[in-house]
């Protein structure tokens, strides 16, 4: 970036300052606000009034829509099986291999290893050294 | 006229550019911000404390009350009109006597200050616009003077980009 970059930046920026310190309006106007505001058109609130109008009427159309007829006891009985009997298909996807091992617990009625005490009462006295 | 009231009108043309370029040059919309920012400094609401420059004070109100404005505009009724009906784009271009004199190199700079970012577009204005120092321009946006020289260089090097130099010519 050179002076003369900067220099021909600052030019064009002058004119566009110049330009609009023409078309500035009064500062009395713009102290005055309101009135130089452009007359409210009615046709504004148009877009307003037609968005409240759709929402109640399609609150109305809800609340009057009829609703189906109930169902039979039957009907609700094998709808609630059907719901309590359904499973996920990704289900499966759960099940890791090698989880079985852990659900089968191993009995512990008998134990392979003899305990020392249960040695001396199988030995007779005689023969202990 | 108060003394607060000569101040403003000492810097109101450069006030009103600084209000076009926060409202992205819609000249119905910077006045609005314009009135809204002198009663908010003439009422008190906004304070100047005298820690800056009066200038500097009163574009940073000019540039949060553009910023409320857009958002208090977001969905109002005016807003919902836009929807419904076709307008033109409130370019100062639109303005038959804006168009007049309007020359080309300015017509090129606002069309290139586009596509800067919001920030770089700022910094630019306020250093080259308004004669601003970055530490200054810093100040009114309420950023470190690091992060708006950061803005001013990429801004710079982006409008060099988008306007044919003519000072190499």
């Amino acid at each position: 970036m050179t002076a003369k970059d900067d220099r021909d930046l600052s030019e064009r920026f002058t004119v566009l300052r110049d330009e609009d310190a023409a078309g500035a309006p009064p500062l009395s106007r713009v102290l005055r606000g309101r009135e130089a505001k452009p007359p409210a058109h009615p046709a504004r609130w148009i877009p307003v009034a037609a968005l409240v109008t759709a929402a109640a009427l399609t609150a109305v159309v809800l609340v009057l829509k009829p609703r189906g007829a109930e169902p039979t006891i039957e009907e609700a009985i094998a709808q609630a099986q059907s719901i309590s009997s359904w499973t996920a298909p990704t289900d499966e996807w759960l099940t890791l291999s090698g989880l079985e091992i852990p659900n089968s617990v191993p009995s512990l009625s008998l134990s392979s290893v003899t305990l020392p005490e249960e040695q001396n009462a199988a030995t007779p006295q005689g023969e202990a050294r | 006229m108060t003394t607060m009231e000569a101040a403003l009108a000492e810097i109101h043309a450069e006030a009103f550019g600084w209000a076009l370029a926060c409202c992205h040059r819609d000249r119905f919309l910077a006045e609005e911000v314009l009135h809204v920012a002198y009663v908010k400094v003439l009422a008190g609401s906004a304070r100047f404390d005298q820690r800056s420059s009066f200038k500097t004070f009163l574009f940073g109100v000019i540039r949060k009350t553009a910023m409320e404005q857009r958002r208090a505009s977001w969905l109002s009724a005016r807003r919902l009109a836009q929807w419904f009906t076709v307008r033109p784009v409130p370019e100062p271009s639109a303005d038959p006597e804006a168009v007049s004199l309007r020359s080309e190199r300015a017509g090129a700079l606002t069309a290139a200050l586009t596509h800067l970012s919001v920030r770089q577009r700022e910094v630019m204005h306020l250093v080259f616009y308004q004669d601003l120092t970055i530490e200054e321009a810093a100040q009114v946006l309420g950023i470190t003077t690091g992060s708006a020289r950061q803005h001013y260089e990429r801004g710079k090097a982006r409008l060099r980009e988008l306007l044919p130099n003519e000072a190499h010519r």
